[in-house]
């Protein structure tokens, strides 16, 4: 098994893409009949119940990252690596009671953005928005530019045309839904991922004895199961806190908490974190046993297609190239409808046109996400390699706005002054710790500074915040 | 008579001299032939505990039908070596390798050939965690963080819920 | 060095695996009874 040869045959791989692609399409026209008004469009008529909004929650927090990375995390860094991987569904644990929280707060809330501007005003607004866009680029990017190199390494399709049909599945069917139309394929491709993903862990149970697996693995890889092997433990903090990031302020996340029926919403997001939490351990533990197994990994980004490849055959590869392709919809699509709204309520209505009415916003909106899709298509075009860096250079930014958010909701005390202070030292030193010690320590630190800065600030505080402010209808 | 033998002694020894250098040619390419491409040079340090191998037949283009042995010696380990990889590919991503010294080596065979004896050539993979006494101090103050976020969050939504009763 | 002892990793892997058919176990229940109560959407 050398580098050049495909698993999968080009015209399988294509036969799936277009089918999946006019499944996807023609559901978000069946639901986009559902979104006329601009709350069905944004927001699904914030009324989800608790099947949908835990499945969306799910599948869009599985991307193409948890498919791919997490096999690699196995190999690098092992049990604990694993681990790491699976504090990433305590950011959705957390974001539980928050979302019950944002929802009595803000009933009539659309983004994130909102809550930052009247929370805290118009510089922690700035820059708030100007880390939010930052990570909701760099994650579209690197998964468009991932699903392009996996669908070519897996299938032979070429990476402009794979990356680009990819974008244009989502684009579309989340130009004629909306949110219905990506709630509702995250519910199906949430099954799909997680039909998927057992079937290849079962295959991987059927090839070999897990405890002689272990004894093997201990001989040959021992720092795998160091149970203090050092880069790991490292990033298991460093992990849990970039998720933090990412879930609390992004508005992909927002937008649910407004979508889901109030009462249900917190149970939503926590039966999503249930959901996603055995995942990582599932998909990457053959990861820990490739030597086992006698599968030699040539090349580390293709640690799991080579694992199920391996294990299934042809059969294998259709499987993850459908799971595959199901993570990046469910991400890509959320992330399409979660910015635009971002730039369409926070950057157009309440920068640029105060009054223009919800019928106009409700079309600027398709057009933002047409030209988002664009922008993502064109800085893709020029195949720059694996854009995770970047991602994971996003880490600092996020984990320094984890606070600002969290005291924001619940203490009166927290002030414009904190929250600017903590997002841009947090971010500075998290850089600086990024270049300086590695990246598994870099939102780990961001968030550590960020949350001193914004504890003393409040310390110092005279601000008591009427939460009333934050009801823009009551106003 | 005379001048006929030593002719025939000189060509003997050139004979012999070329038959000489032609079987060490082979034995050179035969023993030393096969080596890593990456990482480059005869040392690679690293602090997680991987190193990407990618491995060729030095000098000449791709060979089909090579068959490679890698082989790892370990520093506090086994006495004996521990086999990488052996088989047709060109690479193989090693992990989970503990602290210390270990020495990797190479050699090739055709198909149904035997292997050369182990060439001196090798490389020197140190791996060198990052110091516990600097991550004891970071996991210490992350697990602070986290506490004190579910703290903020738990405490938070028990005082609004309180409130909403009054 | 102290390892992961056997014991805890496999029973790490198949406590996965099985957590994650209930979750598609659960997810299908979910939206079945959702479907019925009409509360989807």
């Amino acid at each position: 098994m050398n580098q050049e040869e495909t698993i999968l045959a080009p015209g399988i791989g294509w036969t799936l893409l277009i089918a999946f692609g006019i499944m996807w399409v023609g559901l978000g026209l069946y639901w986009g009949r559902k979104s006329k008004s601009l709350d069905g469009f944004m927001l699904a008529g914030r009324n989800v119940g608790i099947a949908f909004g835990s499945a969306t929650a799910m599948a869009t927090w599985v991307t193409s990252n948890t498919i791919m990375v997490v096999p690699q995390f196995g190999l690098k860094m092992g049990v604990w690596g694993l681990l790491a991987f699976t504090t990433a569904s305590f950011g959705l644990f957390l974001f539980a009671p928050m979302a019950a929280r944002i929802r009595n707060l803000m009933p009539r809330g659309f983004t994130s953005g909102d809550f930052i501007r009247l929370r805290y005003g118009k510089v922690a607004w700035s820059v708030f928005l100007g880390i939010s866009l930052f990570y909701s680029m760099a994650w579209l990017v690197s998964m468009a530019m991932a699903g392009g190199i996996v669908l070519e390494a897996l299938a032979g399709i070429n990476y402009k045309y794979g990356m680009s049909m990819i974008l244009l599945v989502c684009v579309l069917y989340t130009l004629v839904g909306g949110l219905y139309a990506v709630i509702g394929t995250d519910f199906i491709q949430s099954v799909i991922i997680l039909i998927g993903i057992i079937a290849v862990a079962v295959a991987a149970l059927s090839r070999m004895d897990l405890g002689d697996a272990y004894e093997t693995s201990v001989q040959t890889q021992p720092a795998l199961f160091n149970a203090l092997l050092p880069v790991a433990l490292l990033s298991l903090f460093n992990n849990m806190f970039f998720g933090f990031g990412e879930v609390f302020h992004n508005n992909v996340w927002w937008s649910r908490a407004f979508a889901i029926r109030k009462k249900v919403v917190s149970k939503a997001f926590s039966l999503a974190g249930l959901l996603w939490l055995p995942i990582p351990l599932a998909v990457g533990f053959s990861a820990l046993f490739s030597n086992s197994l006698g599968i030699n990994i040539t090349d580390i980004d293709m640690t799991g297609p080579l694992i199920a490849g391996e294990l299934l055959g042809s059969t294998g590869a259709v499987v993850l190239f459908v799971v595959i392709f199901c993570s990046l919809g469910s991400s890509i699509d959320s992330l399409l409808a979660a910015t635009s709204d971002l730039l369409a309520e926070d950057v157009y209505k309440k920068m640029i046109n105060p009054s223009v009415s919800d019928e106009q916003l409700r079309k600027i909106s398709t057009l933002i996400i047409v030209g988002l899709g664009l922008v993502t298509w064109l800085i893709c075009l020029p195949r720059v390699g694996n854009l995770m860096s970047v991602l994971f250079f996003a880490g600092p930014f996020v984990g320094s706005a984890v606070w600002p958010v969290v005291t924001g909701l619940y203490w009166r005390r927290s002030n414009e002054v904190g929250a600017v202070l903590s997002m841009v030292c947090g971010s500075a030193i998290g850089l600086y710790a990024y270049f300086e010690y590695g990246w598994y320590t870099a939102s780990l630190i961001a968030t550590i500074v960020s949350m001193v800065i914004t504890f003393g600030t409040i310390a110092l505080s005279k601000t008591r915040f009427d939460w009333s402010v934050l009801n823009e209808e009551k106003l | 008579m005379h001048h006929a033998l030593i002719r025939l002694r000189t060509q003997s020894r050139t004979v012999a001299a070329i038959l000489i250098v032609i079987t060490l040619q082979l034995l050179t390419v035969d023993v030393g032939a096969a080596g890593f491409q990456e990482p480059d040079g005869e040392s690679y340090q690293t602090d997680d505990g991987t190193v990407p191998l990618v491995w060729g037949e030095i000098g000449v283009g791709p060979e089909p039908d090579r068959v490679y042995e890698v082989r790892r010696w370990s520093e506090g380990e086994t006495e004996s070596s521990l086999l990488v990889y052996e088989g047709e590919d060109t690479a193989s991503f090693v992990s989970g390798l503990n602290e210390g010294k270990h020495i990797f080596r190479i050699r090739s065979k055709d198909r149904d050939g035997v292997y050369p004896e182990w060439g001196d050539e090798s490389l020197e993979v140190t791996v060198d965690y990052i110091d516990m006494a600097i991550v004891w101090p970071l996991m210490g103050a992350g697990a602070v963080c986290f506490i004190v976020l579910i703290l903020t969050i738990v405490l938070g939504r028990r005082a609004v819920e309180r409130k909403e009763i009054a | 060095m102290v390892l992961f002892p056997k014991l805890v990793v496999v029973a790490l892997i198949f406590a996965a695996i099985i957590l994650t058919a209930a979750g598609v176990v659960t997810l299908l229940w979910m939206v079945v009874k959702d479907i019925i109560s009409k509360d989807l959407w």
